[in-house]
């Protein structure tokens, strides 16, 4: 498992280490049942404080994403494939809805969104 | 057994002067052949009196108030254990120097004075005692700097006052003749100037021991 | 893990010129604490009232749950690394081993001897030749080895280099790994904290500003930046410790005060560094 702490960021570090386990987990590249280091050794890793992972732990737990074992350490939980998708379209509306906003403010079209979008996708594929 | 501890580390805290110690203990051998057995059991316990006081200064400048304070030991242990390592160092030498006592005894006489060397042996370990008797309070209770000035005060007032004072109670002719008297009383019953040297012995060190308990530095 | 292993209430500590005052803090098992304050806020004062260095006027100091006053059989859990060392400099590695260890039922040597080797420390060495990482090393080492519960560091990062400062960070997280052990630190310089203090707590001149979770001090205060336009006595009683020049201001703010502040003002996170320089200056106000 990659962990890269970027101590520049504005991003709270424990929010850091809370994002890239689940990016790895959501893209498959942690498999379910996958013990992940406990929370002493992770901090020990990152040389980030104990309370730090213990709170990107807690935020991957409370979310379904691991399973904490007192004195075992750290699982990564099965992920239910349709809860994940629906996780996933709900995170994706949550941004459409943020952009419309936006496009509102600005009197942008409808059309000239999907522009933008188009332009972004033909980037990816350059 | 911390006491038993602390005491080691004494001799550890010393162990680097042992060998400057042992090479110093030439000169009281060269003094007994050039001037006088006895004299050469004296100064050899009051020189390593004077060393002894380099514990004092080793364990300053080694910060070991601090390890004090860090080992799991009663702090007043440490004063007890001083005492005990100092008098240990005291009864060491005066074994060692009274066996090249009675070594240059026979080679230089040919025979062994007896009575001589218990009644010098006792007088030179009273003196050491006395000597840390009177300094070791100060050392506890100041900085070694200030202590080694202050512990030099009573020596002032013993040979600056004592001395001529003595030397004028000597002209006095009943003065001498009783001071005479029981020189001679004492050649004659060394048994008692032993018991007698015991008896201060024990009363000025533990009276020293229980005043340095009580004013010991205790904030660092 | 609920338990505190250190616990120290309204400890008062009188000085002629200097006062230590009814400092509370608790540090509970298995996390490393950081004790902060500029040079004289009272940091080492506390640390020498609880190894009874110094006695104290009033308060309750409790290691383990219990008082250290008469029970100094708790030292055998408690290990201390000071920024001096208090072994004899002529002394020889292994003298400090055969010297310190008896007094400590739990020595391992083995311990001791692995920590030498990875801290490349020669048995034969004098430590009167030893730079003063390796001196550091060296009381690190005597610390971890006699299975103590709590580790006591007095200043121990200051005139080392960032080398050896970040081995000691990987060293602590190691040693309150097992949840057991926890870790009281006592520094100025605050980089080595920012990143792995659970706790912190912050002295200024003999009293608390703050105490509790690092990262509770950072969403309490940030660091309010403006032009000296931007101020008015309505806006300054919010800030603390200001600091003016001629291109502008810097202070300390209470994040509940933020919605007192105006548009033209710039607001970022503080770090401790920023908090410590600015609490110096709420001393005149």
């Amino acid at each position: 498992m990659k962990i890269i702490i970027q101590n520049s960021s504005d991003e709270p570090i424990y929010q850091q280490i809370y994002s890239q386990i689940r990016e790895a987990i959501l893209s498959g590249n942690i498999n379910e049942g996958e013990l992940l280091p406990s929370i002493r050794q992770l901090s020990r890793e990152l040389k980030v404080s104990v309370i730090t992972t213990t709170r990107a732990y807690t935020d991957l737990e409370n979310e379904g994403y691991i399973m904490i074992v007192q004195g075992k350490g750290c699982y990564v939980q099965k992920i239910n494939q349709n809860v994940l998708e629906e996780k996933l379209i709900q995170n994706i509306e949550e941004h459409f809805l943020e952009i419309k906003k936006c496009a509102k403010i600005l009197k942008k079209s409808k059309e000239e969104l999907f522009g933008i979008l188009s332009i972004l996708y033909e980037e990816d594929e350059q | 057994m911390t006491l038993k501890n602390l005491i080691k580390l004494d001799f550890y805290a010393m162990k680097p002067l042992a060998k400057l110690m042992i090479c110093f203990l030439v000169i009281p051998i060269i003094l007994g052949i050039i001037v006088n057995l006895g004299v050469s059991i004296m100064v050899t316990l009051t020189f390593v009196v004077f060393m002894l006081n380099m514990i004092f200064s080793i364990s300053e400048k080694s910060h070991f108030h601090k390890l004090y304070g860090v080992l799991p030991i009663k702090k007043s242990t440490s004063v007890l254990s001083r005492y005990l390592f100092s008098l240990i160092i005291v009864a060491l030498t005066a074994i060692v120097s009274f066996i090249l006592y009675i070594i240059l005894s026979l080679i230089l006489n040919g025979k062994m004075n007896w009575i001589h060397g218990i009644s010098f042996l006792t007088i030179s370990i009273v003196i050491a005692l006395f000597f840390i008797s009177i300094q070791y309070p100060f050392y506890f209770k100041f900085e070694y700097s200030k202590a080694t000035i202050m512990s030099i005060l009573p020596y002032i007032i013993c040979f600056a006052i004592g001395a001529p004072l003595f030397q004028y109670l000597m002209q006095n002719n009943h003065f001498a003749s009783q001071v005479m008297k029981l020189i001679s009383y004492f050649q004659s019953h060394v048994s008692v100037l032993v018991i007698l040297g015991i008896v201060i012995s024990v009363v000025m060190v533990s009276t020293s021991y229980l005043l340095s308990l009580k004013i010991q530095k205790k904030e660092f | 893990m609920n338990q505190n292993i250190l616990e120290i209430k309204n400890l008062t500590k009188e000085f002629d010129n200097f006062k230590l005052d009814n400092v509370s803090f608790h540090l509970p098992t298995g996390y490393i604490m950081g004790l902060v304050g500029k040079n004289g806020a009272g940091k080492t004062t506390t640390i020498k009232l609880i190894l009874e260095l110094l006695e104290k006027d009033q308060g309750v100091i409790q290691v383990f749950g219990q008082n250290i006053i008469q029970h100094y059989d708790l030292k055998q859990d408690i290990a201390v690394v000071f920024d001096e060392v208090f072994f004899v400099e002529d002394w020889k590695i292994s003298d400090v081993e055969a010297a310190i260890s008896p007094f400590y039922i739990n020595w391992d040597t083995h311990i001791f001897q692995n920590y030498l080797k990875q801290f490349h420390l020669p048995t034969q060495q004098k430590i009167k030749a030893l730079s003063r990482g390796m001196k550091m090393k060296l009381m690190l080492a005597v610390a971890l080895s006699h299975k103590a519960r709590l580790l006591i560091l007095d200043e121990p990062t200051s005139g080392l280099d960032p080398v050896a400062r970040d081995e000691l960070l990987d060293i602590l997280l190691h040693y309150i790994e097992d949840e057991q052990n926890s870790v009281l630190f006592s520094t100025h310089i605050t980089s080595d904290l920012d990143k792995i203090a659970d706790f912190l707590t912050i002295l200024d001149n003999g009293n608390i500003f703050f105490t509790g979770y690092k990262d509770e001090l950072f969403e309490k205060y940030c660091i309010v930046k403006g032009g000296i336009d931007n101020l008015n006595q309505d806006i300054e009683k919010y800030l603390m410790g200001i600091q003016k020049n001629s291109t502008g201001f810097s202070a300390l703010l209470d994040v509940k005060n933020m919605k007192y502040m105006n548009g033209h003002m710039v607001i970022e996170e503080a770090t401790i560094d920023d908090i410590l320089i600015h609490i110096n200056h709420m001393e005149g106000e």
